[in-house]
This record gives structure tokens, C-alpha cells and sequence, in this order.
């Protein structure tokens, strides 16, 4: 059964359209993440959801039942912000006990349901101490615990781990994965950072200017973009994209020249035009360097080097072009070493000139 | 080789009343350098960057610049520039006259100010922009105005205090790229200021690891990834973390073993460095990295994946080997999925093998090549 049903979900402010057409599913105990840059209607869907704002047009549904004009207390749903409200002056206890309060709970249920929400957040150590003495992982586990302590029945959090160190982030990442498996609440995760989203959700939806442009599983979204503004959202490090054209369509896949290359790829498009214009899309992870020669070998020359710990991303110009690879730890090169190179032809997406949509 | 240093502090020691935040630190830093010091929130980091730019007066200890004892120099007379997390652009101004600034404060005349400016915008990839005021760029433009008009008045030093922090991560990734270019076209001299690992990985030529005060290794990116000196660097440089096993180094049938609370897990089948030998009997943590680890159809250790993550064009699995949890990583094509039973070998080349008691590495790798 369909838990939360958002319906045509629209928000428009004057003239600027904030959010377009939203739908979206979500079962029981699943977890969705939004992803989208900054600006692109995150936080305003997940305030929809839970009521703050109400949608210009279209339909929320819980468990079938209309709540659109449902005010949020009485949704039964929590949301954690970016940097949520800790009272400074209360201790850990009394703000993870603050909302059982204003419902009016008497102290020995709020003692017994604060206790159980702190073991389950590891963060006992923290209910007699004062948020100024949190560590930034702390603080944002006060905050989730006051939110999951009402035993809400859908919890929105949006970019909760933004403003911790790298590592800590990571940590929480992995930390909410594990809760969610313990305790199954429904939740809704919007982030800006595309690999977070398909690390955590177990389906993504990706939201780009107010669109919703694809919602699946990560492996779907990272395997078969919906069009080539997708993919280069979601590509960290930055997607190669070149444009070209296309010069052979046979049964054993399509030529494509770009910038005097010629590349050769074992797949079929449904339909292949000579002449036709397209993009032509490959991550960096799916360059294979040091390539044996072949038809579609490329060469360049290294001009840029970060080494990554495990890999090392690597700028090679050629013919004019920038192309970014990723390549393992082992390989020795150096600034101006030649490089030849191929590409995975399994994972080069083609993309319509025009419409940007993936040629299948 | 024949370095010519940029930066050197001796013995710099800074308190905040009781809060010891510089504790004893000593580097160097080379001409055309990029430096980083990467550690934790509170480690001390940012403050060895405040001293080296002025800001603050260590308690202990000398700062030279180029060789001259600086320590006592006020901060405007170091010719040091700083980069802040937050954005210092002036909003009002446009990105012309905000990399102006500093040549105008220096009464430099008309024609060379605009040489100047032109040639910084050219490298930033700021000479679109020209014209736009300072409130009106997006985060990250407004971080490279920030750059440039240091970059401007050439000064001896660059110094960044996690200039990247607050843009989002796709931007984030782009800059990391675009500062190494630019470092190395220009080769000024910079200290970065991260709490990323892999930012301080990406961009340094060398760095240094720091934690309560103390810098505890200094090396280029790839020495503290491949030997990091203790369990708190292991850990700290390199995502996913790297995983350890606790337990004691035995020979069985020549074969070196690792024998924990449950199991034996063999190490290598030859124990042919002397190295190893001393350390038989001993009480250890062993480590290894998730990409030094593969998940196969027979190997020595059996365990039951727990958790599937996908991390960029990675898998990772979570391994629960009886009472440890391990991560290996894994194509992203495979078909794994939670509660396989599955089989894990560890490159023995690539073990690390810390002493229980302090985390002190010990030993890297078990065969000889």
C-alpha cells in the first residue's frame, strides 16, 4: 500500500515557478532522497509534505487519505532543518523532551521515551550536558532524537549533516542508514550532494530547477540517466561530455567522430541517423588507460594531476579537448606524460543534441 | 634538491587560558609549495595558520618567512595574504574593482593596476565577470574574486582557511581542480587550512596531519596514504575508513597467522621479512584499506554482508566476519546482496600492522616483494 502520495504537487511564488509537477510514492519504511543543487525546491517539497507551506496546486495523500489543507501538528510528521533549533539553555534531556511536554505527556512517560530515543542515538552521554558542549555530530543527533521521540510517522530531513567536517558526515551517513534499518521509520533525506542521496536512499529523486527529472533506484539514476542534465549533476567528478556526430550505424553498434576522433561503440540506439548530432557522455571512472591499440584508442597528454588516496583524477588534453579520468593509485604518470586511452563502451551514454534525452 | 624555504615555524607553542591549541609545531614550508594542514574541528589548525599570517602572537617559538624571523612583524607588514571560509568580497563593488583594492591601496598607477587585474582575472577565469558586482556572483565565483585579489599584490604567501567549506559539492570538486592548476601556473607558495582529507589529498604537495595541537605526520599525500603513522591517521585519511582486526600475530606451518577472540585469518602464506618475526606473539590491530581487500569465491575468512552502499562507481559491502565488521570494496556491476555469505581475501602487500597498545604503526605489508 502507498504510504505518502504526492500528486501534481506545484508551487508557484509571483512568476517563478518553484516546483513543477511533483510525483512521488513512497511506501512504508522506505527512505527517499531528493537530490538537487541549491535552489532547486528541495526544502520547499519537504515543507509541503509536512504542511509549512501549502502547494499552489496538486495533492497530498496519506495512506489515501487527502491531507493538502491538513495544517502540519496534526500530520504526525517531524522535520529536521540544516541547523535546527537546540535550545541553547536546556539540557540534551530537556530538549529532546520539549515536544512530549507541549503535548502534555506526563513526566514518567517523557522519561521513559527520552531515555529509549537517546540509547537508540547513542547520545546518553549527552542528556544532562548543554548543546554548547556538543560536537557537531552530537548536536545533530539532539535534534533528530526530538524529532523521533513524538514516534513520528514520516521524518523530513533536510541537509542535516551539511555543516559537519567531511568525516563526520560520512559517519552520520552511515549512523542514519543503520537507525533507519533498527527502527523502519519513513524517511524523506534532501541533499545537495548527489553521491550522499544514492548512498543513503533506497530510491532517488533528482530535482533539478523545480523538475523533477528522474526518480529510481541509485543504480537506475547512475546507470541510465534520464538526460544528459542528470547525468552531469549526478557525476562526481564532473561528467566528460563532448558533442559529435554520428558516422556508422551497423548491427554491431554506432561510429561517432568528435573533434577528428573516431570512437566506435558496441551498442544499438533505436534509432541511429547517419549525420546525426549528439552527446556523447562518459564518467571518469570509465576511461581505461593504457589502452592497447585498436580502433577507438585515443591519445592525450596529462595536464593536471589530484591524487585521490585509492585514485588519482587526471586532466588530459587532446585535439583541443579536456577530459577528466580516474585512474588507479599504481599508475606512475606525471604532468606531460602522453597517455593512451579508451573508453568503456558499456558506460558511454549518448544524449540527443537537441532534447538532451539518453538515445536508447 | 635544493629547496628554498618559504615558512618555517620552530618550536611554536599558542594557549587560550588553560587550552593549549599550538602545542610545540615545527615544519616547513618550501617556495612554490602548496602546504596543506589538515585534522579535526579544535586541532589546532586554523590558529598555526593565524600565527603564520599575524593574527596571533604564539606564547612559544619563532615564525620565519623567507628566512627572516617574522614573529614579531604585525601582521601588514608579512606580505601574507588570507582566504577565509566566509566570502570576503565587497558586494558593492564589481569583480574589477574588488581585485583592484589592494593595488590601490598600494598606489600603484592606473596602467599597471589594470595589467595586473587583467592578467589574475585571465588565470581565474574571472574576465566575464568583470563587470558584475560582488553580490551577484554565486558562491564559488565569489571565492575566486576572493583568491584573486590576493593573488594580486603577489604575495609571499597564500594562506586559505577552508575556502571550500561552504560550496556545495559538485562546485567544491570543480575548484579543488581549478586551484591545483592555478598553484602550479603560478607557483606561489600556499597553506591550506582542511578538515577534508580528500581536499588535502587532491591538492597538496605535501601536508600535514594534526590533532589536540600536535602535527603527528608530514609527508606528501601518498605517504600518509600508504603509511600513515598511527590508527588516528588510518582512520582520519581515506574514505571509506580503513578497517582493523584486533589480535595476536602467531606462526603456524610457516604461515604467518593473525589469531583473534573467534578466529584465525592467514596472513601470508611465507613469512619471509625478518621485520615480522620480531613482532610474533605480539598484541596488534591489522589494517587494511577497502580497496586493498577483495571479496572472492574461496579466500581464507568467511562472513555475511550486512550492508550494500554504491559510492561513486563503487560498492561498498559491509562484512560482518564474526564479531568485526569489515568494508571491501567492490565493482559496481556485481550482484551482491545483504546476508550473501561470502569469502574475503586481504592483499597481504598492503597490510598495516599497528601495535594495540598505542596505535603506533609497526610494520607495512608482510611479503617481500
Amino acid at each position: 500500500m502507498i504510504f505518502l502520495e504526492l500528486r501534481e504537487i506545484s508551487k508557484v511564488i509571483g512568476d517563478k515557478v518553484i516546483l513543477h509537477k511533483i510525483n512521488l510514492e513512497v511506501g512504508e519504511g522506505e527512505i527517499i532522497s531528493i537530490v538537487g543543487p541549491p535552489g532547486s525546491g528541495k526544502t520547499t517539497l519537504l515543507k509541503i509534505i509536512c504542511g509549512l507551506v501549502a502547494p499552489t496546486s496538486g495533492k497530498v495523500y496519506l495512506e489515501g487519505e487527502d491531507i493538502t489543507n491538513l495544517p502540519p501538528h496534526e500530520r504526525g510528521f517531524s522535520m529536521v532543518f540544516e541547523v535546527p533549533p537546540v535550545y541553547p539553555d536546556r539540557t540534551g534531556y530537556d530538549n529532546i523532551a520539549f515536544p512530549l511536554r507541549l503535548k502534555k505527556l506526563g513526566e514518567d512517560e517523557i522519561r521513559k521515551r527520552v531515555l529509549a530515543v537517546a540509547e537508540l542515538l547513542g547520545i546518553r552521554h549527552v542528556l544532562h550536558r548543554k548543546p554548547s558542549t556538543y560536537s557537531g555530530g552530537e548536536y545533530q543527533r539532539v535534534a533528530i532524537a526530538r524529532a523521533l521521540v513524538t514516534q513520528p510517522r514520516l521524518l523530513l530531513l533536510d541537509e542535516p549533516f551539511k555543516n559537519l567536517d567531511a568525516k563526520i558526515r560520512e559517519a552520520m551517513v552511515s549512523w542514519l542508514k543503520e537507525l533507519h534499518k533498527k527502527i523502519g521509520v519513513t524517511i524523506i533525506y534532501a541533499t545537495h550532494d548527489p553521491l550522499e542521496g544514492m548512498s543513503l536512499g533506497n530510491k532517488v529523486m533528482v530535482l533539478l530547477n523545480g523538475v523533477q527529472k528522474q526518480l529510481g533506484s541509485p543504480l537506475e539514476i547512475l546507470m541510465k540517466p534520464a538526460d544528459l542534465d542528470v547525468d552531469d549533476f549526478i557525476s562526481i567528478p564532473a561528467l566528460n561530455v563532448v558533442k559529435g556526430r554520428i558516422e556508422e550505424c551497423s548491427e554491431n553498434g554506432i561510429g561517432v567522430t568528435f573533434s577528428n576522433l573516431k570512437l566506435r561503440i558496441p551498442k544499438k540506439i533505436s534509432k541511429c541517423e547517419l549525420g546525426q548530432e549528439l552527446f556523447i557522455a562518459f564518467r571518469p571512472h570509465d576511461l581505461i588507460i593504457n589502452a592497447k591499440e585498436g580502433v577507438s584508442v585515443l591519445r592525450g597528454r596529462v595536464i593536471n594531476i589530484n591524487y585521490a588516496g585509492r585514485n588519482q583524477l587526471v586532466s588530459l588534453e587532446m585535439n583541443g579537448l579536456v577530459v577528466r579520468a580516474v585512474v588507479s593509485k599504481d599508475l606512475k604518470i606525471g604532468i606531460g606524460d602522453a597517455i593512451s586511452f579508451t573508453l568503456n563502451p558499456e558506460r558511454v551514454r549518448l544524449y540527443d543534441a537537441n532534447s538532451k534525452k539518453l538515445l536508447e | 634538491m635544493n629547496r628554498q624555504e618559504a615558512v618555517k615555524l620552530e618550536n611554536v607553542t599558542k594557549r587560550f587560558g588553560n587550552v593549549v591549541a599550538v602545542n610545540n609545531v615545527s615544519f616547513e614550508v618550501y617556495k612554490g609549495e602548496l602546504f596543506s594542514l589538515l585534522g579535526p574541528s579544535g586541532c589546532g589548525k586554523t590558529t598555526t595558520l593565524r600565527i603564520i599570517s599575524g593574527l596571533e602572537r604564539p606564547d612559544e617559538g619563532r615564525v620565519y618567512i623567507e628566512g627572516t624571523d617574522v614573529t614579531e612583524l604585525p601582521a601588514r607588514e608579512r606580505r601574507v595574504c588570507l582566504v577565509f571560509q566566509e566570502y570576503a568580497v565587497f558586494p558593492h563593488m564589481n569583480v574589477y574593482e574588488n581585485i583592484e583594492f589592494g593595488l590601490k591601496v598600494k598606489m600603484l598607477p592606473r596602467a599597471e593596476r589594470d595589467k595586473k587585474v587583467k592578467e589574475v582575472a585571465e588565470l581565474l577565469e574571472l574576465v566575464d565577470y568583470l563587470n558584475y558586482k560582488g553580490g551577484r556572483l554565486g558562491l564559488s565565483d565569489q571565492q575566486k574574486v576572493a583568491i584573486a585579489r590576493c593573488l594580486v599584490v603577489e604575495p609571499k604567501l597564500l594562506l586559505l582557511d577552508e575556502p571550500l567549506t561552504l560550496v556545495d559539492a559538485r562546485v567544491r570538486e570543480r575548484m579543488r581542480r581549478e586551484l591545483k592548476r592555478i598553484q602550479r601556473e603560478l607557483g606561489t607558495t600556499m597553506i591550506y587550512v582542511t578538515h577534508d582529507q580528500l581536499e588535502a589529498l587532491m591538492l597538496s604537495d605535501r601536508m600535514a596531519v594534526m590533532r589536540n595541537g600536535k602535527i603527528i605526520q608530514i609527508g606528501t599525500p601518498e605517504e600518509i596514504y600508504d603509511n600513515p603513522a598511527d590508527m588516528f591517521i588510518a582512520t582520519f585519511v581515506g574514505s571509506p575508513a580503513m578497517n582493523f582486526l584486533e589480535g595476536v600475530l602467531e606462526v603456524e606451518e610457516g604461515m604467518l597467522i593473525l589469531k583473534t577472540s573467534s578466529y584465525k585469518y592467514v596472513l601470508s602464506k611465507s613469512i619471509e621479512s625478518s621485520a615480522v618475526q620480531n613482532l610474533i606473539g605480539t598484541e596488534v590491530v591489522i589494517g587494511f584499506r577497502p580497496e586493498d581487500a577483495e571479496v572472492r569465491h574461496s579466500g581464507e575468512v568467511e562472513g555475511v554482508i550486512k550492508l550494500v552502499e554504491i559510492v561513486e562507481d563503487r560498492k561498498i559491502l559491509h562484512i560482518k566476519i564474526n564479531e568485526d565488521e569489515v568494508k571491501v570494496l567492490a565493482d559496481i556491476f556485481t550482484s551482491f546482496t545483504e546476508g550473501q555469505k561470502v569469502k574475503v581475501w586481504i592483499n597481504p602487500l598492503r597490510l598495516h600492522i599497528f601495535e594495540k597498545k598505542n596505535g603506533k604503526k609497526l610494520l607495512k605489508g608482510v611479503v617481500s616483494r
